[in-house]
């Protein structure tokens, strides 16, 4: 090896090895601003229930929370949904929580108590009458699925479906670590 | 953020498009300079098979240990809408397969690595603008405002750094790789690059996985560089000493 390509790599080293030193992980924290995507705080939401009772999302905290954007007309959404209730009859009382928010503001809510009732669904269904809630997560399309840590955090974001039962649970996997395989 | 591209009636994920375009290019400067280097376009069907094989594995590794429930799950092997994907099972199925396609049509494996260098470049690219428009693997916090726009209101755009870099290191390798006559310079090249953009890049980014306080991506993209300087050193001298 020549000695001008020696001293390169050597000085490359140096500071190669300063970066890798200097941006070694601090105990950061989790991210305390929200915003729609992985990283980040879910944004707070409150939001009536197909019985008229308000659920926020700040009442779960401390579960796992899979919150699925969805309507009765898209059939990826209705593709999708049986994996949801099968997921959360299996996962529930480890702490996992599914909730469907309804495009109540492009949608028909009879459609939607006919629909759950076909699909048997027993996790909240939520109307997002204005589609504030839409919009403050930014949804463009759906399906869109967040999936949410016990500390709030965002952890993944699915646009699009339907999600196969796998997929979900792979991402389950993540959020429930301690959950039987 | 962008992650899903409106085209009237139609809307496209914007991830899977960008990454079919990030292959489609790569493949096209994989086919070119195969042709340069006297093997025609047997190493770009080559990049083609890899990419198949590479993304069934990875699809394969990060969904079948949950199982299938049902036969139509087979499906979402191939659906290229779920960005889950097991990289290592990618990386060792797109290599694998390659290297038995090398092997079989007799290819000189550093013929064939060079051909490929901007296969590498271009995806590297690709891949970021993709987790950018998807608002995935982002950045430390930032105070500077016209940055933290593009991170999406806080954080490092660092998915855009890696691209930008990227960007950078395809153009510096475009214009040297041909000064780099020795096989298997133009891939060192490559991945000394590469690795360099990474390195950066990687110490920008909020989540990392991290071994004794180190982000193991910056570990490997160290490793990289080294590899790929101290491989172009030899080359180089032996290029002056036959």
């Amino acid at each position: 090896m020549s000695k001008p390509w020696m001293m390169g790599i050597a000085l490359v080293a140096l500071v190669g090895g300063i970066w890798l030193i200097g941006s070694r992980v601090h105990e950061a924290g989790l991210a305390v601003r929200e915003a729609p995507q992985p990283g980040y705080r879910a944004p707070r939401f409150s939001l009536r229930n197909l019985e008229g009772k308000t659920l926020s999302l700040s009442d779960l905290q401390g579960r796992a929370v899979v919150l699925n954007f969805w309507a009765t007309w898209c059939p990826p959404c209705r593709a999708e949904m049986p994996a949801f209730q099968r997921l959360y009859a299996r996962y529930a009382d480890q702490g996992l929580m599914v909730i469907g928010v309804n495009a109540t503001m492009g949608d028909d809510l009879a459609a939607v108590l006919a629909f759950r009732q076909d699909y048997h669904l027993t996790f909240p269904i939520l109307l997002d009458e204005t589609g504030e809630v839409n919009r403050s997560y930014r949804v463009t399309a759906l399906p869109t699925t967040f999936f949410i840590d016990p500390q709030g955090i965002v952890r993944d974001v699915v646009v699009g479906g339907p999600l196969s039962e796998a997929a979900i649970e792979a991402r389950l996997s993540t959020l429930l670590p301690a959950r039987n395989r | 953020m962008l992650p899903a591209l409106p085209l009237g009636l139609l809307t496209l994920p914007t991830r899977p498009v960008l990454l079919l375009l990030g292959l489609w290019l790569g493949v096209t400067l994989v086919e070119r300079e195969g042709r340069q280097r006297g093997t025609g376009s047997s190493l770009a069907v080559d990049a083609l098979w890899g990419a198949a094989a590479g993304y069934l594995a990875g699809r394969m590794g990060a969904l079948l240990p949950y199982g299938l429930s049902s036969p139509l799950d087979l499906l979402t092997l191939i659906r290229p809408l779920d960005p889950a994907l097991a990289p290592l099972p990618a990386l060792l199925a797109a290599a694998g397969v390659i290297a038995w396609r090398w092997h079989r049509h007799r290819i000189p494996w550093r013929v064939g690595l060079d051909a490929m260098a901007p296969l590498l470049l271009v995806m590297a690219v690709a891949w970021a603008l993709g987790d950018w428009a998807e608002g995935r693997r982002y950045g430390e916090p930032t105070a500077i405002p016209f940055l933290a726009a593009l991170g999406g209101g806080s954080r490092h755009p660092v998915q855009l750094y890696e691209a930008g870099l990227g960007f950078l290191a395809f153009v510096v390798w475009h214009r040297v790789r041909k000064r780099l006559p020795a096989p298997g310079s133009s891939f060192l090249l490559a991945l000394t690059l590469y690795s360099a953009a990474r390195l950066i890049a990687e110490g920008f980014r909020a989540e990392s996985l991290t071994w004794m306080g180190f982000r193991v991506p910056q570990l490997l993209a160290f490793a990289g560089l080294m590899i790929g300087l101290v491989g172009l050193a030899r080359i180089e001298r032996r290029s002056w000493n036959p």
